[in-house]
């Protein structure tokens, strides 16, 4: 049984169509890439399946709960890093770990945690004085503190520099040997390549394609069969722009030359 | 609960380490109280006219309740406020909104210690007084002290209003200071009891820090039990609090 199921999930804001027909199967365990341009509606699916925003319409299960009713329950056992949140100032890193596992009722082991995320020698650093990676470490380290089953990942690294980008891949390889299934969101196609097991494509609003990174550029190949041979989709990215231009009517001018 | 003490910990830690907040909290009531008794000149004289009670004293000694009503609205109106808007800038209470503890709890955590402090605030200010202005201690403590419990609540309402919509720290620090300094004005700091004129004093006996000043006055030098002024604040506190919940925006 799959941990995270989504059928036919809409959900709109007053006029704007956010997520229109979203379809997912998240299996236990694996590192599950939404990867979609700026928009596409992937923050808003995983708001509704952590129970922060209500969906329209759709079948929704995350370890077999419906996240509209039973929030309580997954508040316990999702662990959730938002897009761009901060802490105050002046917070300590090792404060904020304590603070974060008294709610919880079966924490890890702040100090091993921060250990993992190799944060252990800025304990008593403010948060204000972090550089973005580090503040993103300990965001991860927050979202893990709870021993979740499920951790959701927004843009984590956003505004890394390459260095930072990947400290922050090996963290989240080390945390599929821990059993707890990683829900990554993202607009980085080489982060997606990297690290995610299976990966669903999201555009205005819809699930366009789903599968492993090999088995997206195979699709991408066959659904564009007509471009050169030096054109076609060798790597995560090529697929990905294959596979969503051909959802795009293509413009006048591009048929032509 | 643990969540709530560890909350509220963490609030008292953050606190200690921000001067301006220990400043407005702890410090300015009593120095305003200071700096009207030692540096204004003539404070130290009896005020004189016909009031049997207001006769007695010295002008100063009107400024000793008044101080109280600059500790708890100091804290309610800045401190505060500031601190939610900050966290709802920051992602704060988006962030604890994903934790089975939720984002409410921070706010009690964040009212237990503003509490804590305008009372530290006020305790400073009257010892103060006492000490350095020689100043009368209340007719009535418990009378002062069930009136400083109601004004202190009724002006963390007010605080609670503006912390519900400010879109950041500086946001909620504009308006906090803007409904302070309104608000010194109906409490008497400029124009102490007597001294504000007939009819402005009937207005601002219904604003809230104007109520506060006048109960807690009444109280200190033993004029009959303030009921006006404490229907009023016991009015605003309802009417605030419902309002600061209906329109509470949680991110």
């Amino acid at each position: 049984m799959p941990i995270i199921e989504a059928r036919n999930l809409r959900k709109t804001f007053a006029k704007t169509i956010a997520v229109d027909d979203v379809n997912l199967s998240i299996e236990e365990g694996e590192i599950f890439g939404i990867l979609g341009p700026n928009g596409a509606g992937k923050t808003t699916t995983v708001e509704c399946l952590t129970g922060m925003q209500k969906a329209d319409s759709g079948h929704l299960r995350v370890l077999g709960l419906d996240p509209a009713t039973h929030v309580a329950d997954l508040r316990r056992q999702v662990g959730y890093q938002l897009q761009s949140t901060e802490l105050p100032d002046a917070m300590r890193v090792g404060e904020a770990i304590d603070l974060f596992a008294s709610f919880y009722p079966e924490p890890l082991q702040p100090a091993e945690l921060l250990d993992t995320v190799g944060l252990s020698r800025l304990r008593k650093s403010a948060f204000g004085t972090l550089s973005g990676g580090e503040k993103q470490r300990l965001s991860i380290a927050l979202a893990l503190v709870g021993d979740p089953r499920i951790a959701v990942l927004d843009e984590l690294t956003t505004g890394l520099d390459p260095q930072g980008r990947r400290d922050i891949w090996r963290l989240i390889d080390g945390i599929r040997h821990r059993g707890v299934t990683v829900v990554l969101v993202t607009h980085f196609l080489d982060e997606a390549q990297a690290l995610c097991d299976r990966l669903a494509i999201v555009d205005q609003g819809r699930t366009i394609a789903t599968g492993t990174p090999p088995e997206l550029i195979a699709h991408a190949e066959m659904s564009a069969p007509g471009i050169s041979q030096d054109a076609r989709p060798v790597n995560l990215e090529d697929a990905y722009l294959a596979i969503i231009d051909s959802t795009v009517d293509a413009p006048e001018w591009k048929k032509t030359s | 609960m643990t969540a709530l003490i560890a909350l509220t910990r963490s609030e008292a830690t953050l606190l200690s380490r921000n001067p301006t907040a220990i400043f407005m909290a702890l410090l300015f009531p009593a120095a305003l109280l200071l700096m009207q008794g030692l540096v204004i000149p003539g404070t130290d004289a009896l005020i004189g006219g016909d009031d049997p009670i207001f006769a007695r004293l010295r002008t100063i000694d009107l400024f000793v309740p008044i101080a109280l009503t600059v500790a708890l609205g100091s804290v309610s109106l800045t401190n505060f406020p500031s601190a939610i808007g900050g966290y709802r800038e920051k992602g704060v209470l988006r962030r604890l909104a994903t934790t089975p503890v939720g984002p409410h709890r921070v706010l009690f955590a964040q009212v237990i210690i503003s509490g804590l402090s305008l009372v530290a605030g006020a305790v400073i200010a009257v010892l103060a007084a006492m000490v350095l202005l020689h100043a009368q201690a209340p007719q009535s403590a418990l009378l002062v002290t069930g009136i400083f419990v109601l004004a202190a609540i009724q002006m963390l309402a007010v605080g609670s209003l503006i912390a519900a919509r400010a879109s950041s720290a500086q946001n909620a620090n504009g308006i906090g200071m803007l409904v302070f300094f309104a608000s010194l004005f109906t409490a008497g700091v400029w124009t102490p009891g007597p001294m504000m004129p007939e009819p402005l004093q009937q207005i601002s006996g219904f604003t809230p820090l104007g109520a506060a000043s006048q109960a807690l006055t009444a109280g200190w030098y033993g004029q009959p039990v303030p009921l006006v002024p404490i229907v009023a604040m016991s009015l605003w506190t309802i009417v605030l609090i419902l309002l600061a919940v209906r329109t509470f925006r949680w991110c």
